[in-house]
């Protein structure tokens, strides 16, 4: 009967140590050495490998043409390339495991902007402001529009460099909307003109889904940059983030009329059903529905007609002829009368890092015209530089370019702070909820809003706004 | 002689050495070291300083990033005043309750029952399939049931509601049911095990007296396996218990927290709230979760425990 203690004891005790593990694991996780990276004599750069590009070998063609380029300009500098595979999450958290020690530390980091607050509020990201400023201002960099510039500034400190951005419009399916009597060209002046367009297509095509909304906590914080966000910006009370007081907003008029949009939007089924807008891949989902005919209207994102392209992942030669686009109307149709979020990825210089002259070097050839150029055409972004942006060879480059940077005028950047995650998560519950419980009423929403915040950064961090 | 007998004289005035009782010898230490030194630094230091960090502001990124501090016991206050924090033990308990010890425990009995008196190549055959989910990894196991359950899937085509994204509707049932779908093979080899050690002798002896197979079972059988079924239970407990990968690729934790168990409460606290002390706290719940079942284990145990000393 000894084994039979022994096995038991051993395994109870196991039990806890498993418990254990798990914390330890994380720990160790966190405080991983080894040799450094950055050096005098060459820098590293760590980068998503399958999240900015439409596809990983576009990724492949543009960072091993950035790797002959940077060998070609100085062989003595060598350059280190780290790419890390997942989403900009997973590329974020590897990188925030990464900057606690400074010896692993890469020199120049490819980011999304809704995390260049985050990094530079924990103190990691060198300024670049002597680089950007004076009469050596790269002309990548006077190209870009203030609102672009301001993306990664932060209290008067650039702490990062756009490289390209994402903005919002409406894309829509023609042929459904002959079929469903609405004149063409389409451009809804409200919500209003949005949903009742909806509900038209709907009746002509009670199978498939009239509008999509993102929705759901699946896709983290770009379900709001790609969805709900265009909504409270072109509501009338827009603030997500007061600034003046450092406070969210968990309650406005602006964010009601934005619950009852999606209440109104689930509540008419006019919405995708829950499995296609609650996995974590569901950010790619409208533009394959669009090209099956499933999806008549899309509140999405510029990229999207990127992916239609012939190299890209739902080639669709007939979207051309049969996708229109409008931009977002405002809630009322006030001024400025669209709206759109506004944010993509960037580059920045770690504070640690011993060379940060040739770190700035990578990020002016990596801000090239032809590499800026390259980047937007096969990732879909919008280039940050106006002059790059305006070039036929960007403007041809996929459906409605021309259209969607003339949107970015308004965009408006997401918030820049360390606990946008958390509100984040919070408006994408609330949405979740909505698409799952359509009757959810808006005071419980804003409750369920008020609830999270409060639980996360105390009652102190939140306000209303009346 | 003299000297012989001198000698042995002397040795029968000094008090015997028992060979049965263990000595302490310095060289043990030697001998421990190895083990010792990477037990206290892959496992003690690090849990030591995981305590520590479940106390302070910790910081995946953030203020506290870097220059984080000690906070005594404001994680506990705020962990107390959680309602997504209590509502993720709940789930945790359900989960592990229902899906693991339970589920799995009463599936693999009826199998390893069903396989005792089945044909060989039927027992086999059956056993090949059940252990094949569990031989699956955990994330292919996740996308199955990610597609079995949502909409236009085949379990919603089943209860003929393909439209019905159970996922979304139960998603606390289907990751309950993937789960005891995949670890019931496990329960279903150690309870055979089990079954093939209770004696025959013992069961023809109660045939014999008359008794039915329903009683033998459980007056006879179970009782015997006893110590086999509680091991059983604690193993699912510790791989259900941290269980991770399963629920994160299938829901996320959603839709809102509804299937946020602890350790994805804890991977959404440090890594998407960048509240790592926290995080790290809610991870040290779990080890007293852990600890108040091995617990409840031990005093299960205890008259099979006793008989073993």
């Amino acid at each position: 009967m000894i084994w039979k203690k022994t096995t038991i004891g051993v395994a109870a005790g196991t039990l806890a140590a498993s418990v254990l593990a798990g914390v330890s694991g994380e720990v160790a996780a966190a405080s991983t050495h080894s040799s450094p990276r950055g050096s005098s004599t060459g820098i590293s750069v760590l980068y998503s490998n399958n999240y900015v590009f439409d596809s990983d070998a576009l990724a492949a063609k543009w960072w091993n043409a950035m790797a002959k380029q940077w060998k070609s300009a100085d062989p003595s500098v060598k350059l280190t390339l780290l790419g890390t595979g997942g989403t900009d999450v997973d590329e974020m958290n590897k990188a925030a495991v990464l900057f606690r020690s400074p010896s692993e530390t890469p020199c120049v980091i490819q980011l999304p902007t809704t995390y260049v607050g985050e990094f530079a509020g924990s103190g990691y990201l060198a300024s670049l402001n002597s680089y950007v400023s004076g009469s050596s201002a790269p002309a990548f960099w006077t190209g870009m529009p203030k609102s672009v510039q301001a993306i990664s500034t932060i209290n008067g400190q650039v702490d990062a460099v756009n490289a390209g951005n994402n903005d919002s419009g409406i894309l829509y399916n023609k042929v459904m909307f002959k079929k469903a009597g609405i004149a063409l060209p389409w451009k809804p002046k409200t919500w209003q003109d949005v949903l009742s367009a909806a509900k038209l297509v709907k009746k002509a095509f009670p199978k498939d889904y009239a509008l999509w909304a993102a929705a759901g906590v699946g896709a983290g914080p770009t379900n709001v940059l790609q969805g709900i966000g265009n909504l409270i910006d072109g509501s009338t009370n827009p603030t997500m983030f007061d600034s003046k007081t450092g406070k969210w907003v968990v309650d406005s008029p602006g964010l009601r009329a934005t619950f009852q949009f999606y209440r109104t939007l689930y509540m008419d089924g006019l919405g995708a059903p829950t499995s296609q807008l609650f996995p974590s891949d569901s950010v790619g989902q409208p533009p394959l529905l669009m090209k099956q005919g499933k999806l008549a209207i899309a509140l999405g994102s510029n990229w999207y007609t990127g992916d239609w392209l012939p190299t890209a992942g739902a080639p669709w030669p007939q979207a051309s002829a049969d996708v229109g686009v409008a931009a977002i109307p405002t809630e009322n149709g006030q001024a400025p009368g669209s709206a759109t979020t506004i944010g993509g990825w960037a580059w920045a210089v770690s504070k640690s890092c011993p060379d940060k002259a040739d770190a700035w070097k990578f990020i002016e050839l990596a801000q090239s015209p032809t590499n800026q150029l390259n980047t937007a055409v096969w990732s879909g972004f919008v280039p940050p530089d106006t002059q790059v942006g305006t070039t036929a060879a960007f403007t041809k480059s996929s459906l409605y370019q021309l259209q969607f940077s003339a949107y970015a005028s308004n965009g408006v950047p997401l918030p820049n702070s360390t606990n946008f995650p958390v509100y984040a998560r919070a408006l994408n519950t609330v949405t979740g909820n909505f698409a799952l419980h359509p009757t959810t009423s808006i005071s419980s929403a804003v409750s369920t809003m008020t609830q999270l915040m409060t639980q996360q950064l105390g009652s102190s961090s939140i306000e209303t706004q009346k | 002689m003299t000297a012989l007998g001198g000698s042995s004289d002397v040795g029968l005035d000094r008090p015997q050495r028992r060979a049965d009782k263990e000595r302490f010898k310095f060289t043990t230490f030697v001998w421990l070291s190895p083990a010792g030194i990477l037990l206290i630094a892959l496992f003690l230091v690090p849990t030591a300083y995981a305590i520590y960090l479940g106390f302070t502001n910790l910081q995946l990124l953030g203020p506290h990033a870097s220059s984080f501090s000690f906070t005594g016991l404001a994680n506990l206050d705020r962990m107390v005043h959680d309602s997504v924090f209590w509502s993720s033990v709940k789930l945790t308990l359900v989960f592990v309750i229902g899906s693991g010890i339970i589920a799995q425990t009463l599936l693999g009995m009826a199998l390893a029952l069903l396989g005792q008196r089945a044909h060989i190549s039927i027992r086999a055959t059956v056993g090949s399939i059940v252990i094949l989910a569990w031989v699956l990894p955990e994330i292919a196991v996740a996308f199955i049931w990610y597609a079995f359950g949502q909409s236009g899937g085949m379990l919603s085509e089943i209860i003929g509601k393909p439209s019905d994204d159970l996922l979304s509707t139960v998603p606390l049932l289907i990751v309950c049911v993937a789960n005891a779908w995949r670890g019931t093979a496990f329960s279903m080899l150690i309870l055979s095990a089990g079954l093939r050690n209770v004696p025959e002798e013992v069961d023809e002896a109660a045939q014999l007296e008359g008794a039915g197979y329903w009683r033998r079972l459980f007056r006879i059988t179970l009782p015997i396996m006893r110590p086999t079924i509680m091991t059983n239970m604690i193993l699912i407990t510790i791989g259900t218990i941290s269980d991770f990968t399963l629920i994160y690729a299938m829901t996320q934790g959603g839709p809102g927290n509804e299937t946020a168990i602890l350790p994805v409460y804890m991977y959404i606290e440090a890594f998407q709230f960048n509240a790592l002390g926290y995080g790290t706290a809610i991870a040290l719940s779990l080890i007293v979760i852990g600890g108040l079942l091995s617990i409840f284990y031990i005093r299960q145990l205890k008259p099979e425990l006793g008989k073993a000393s």
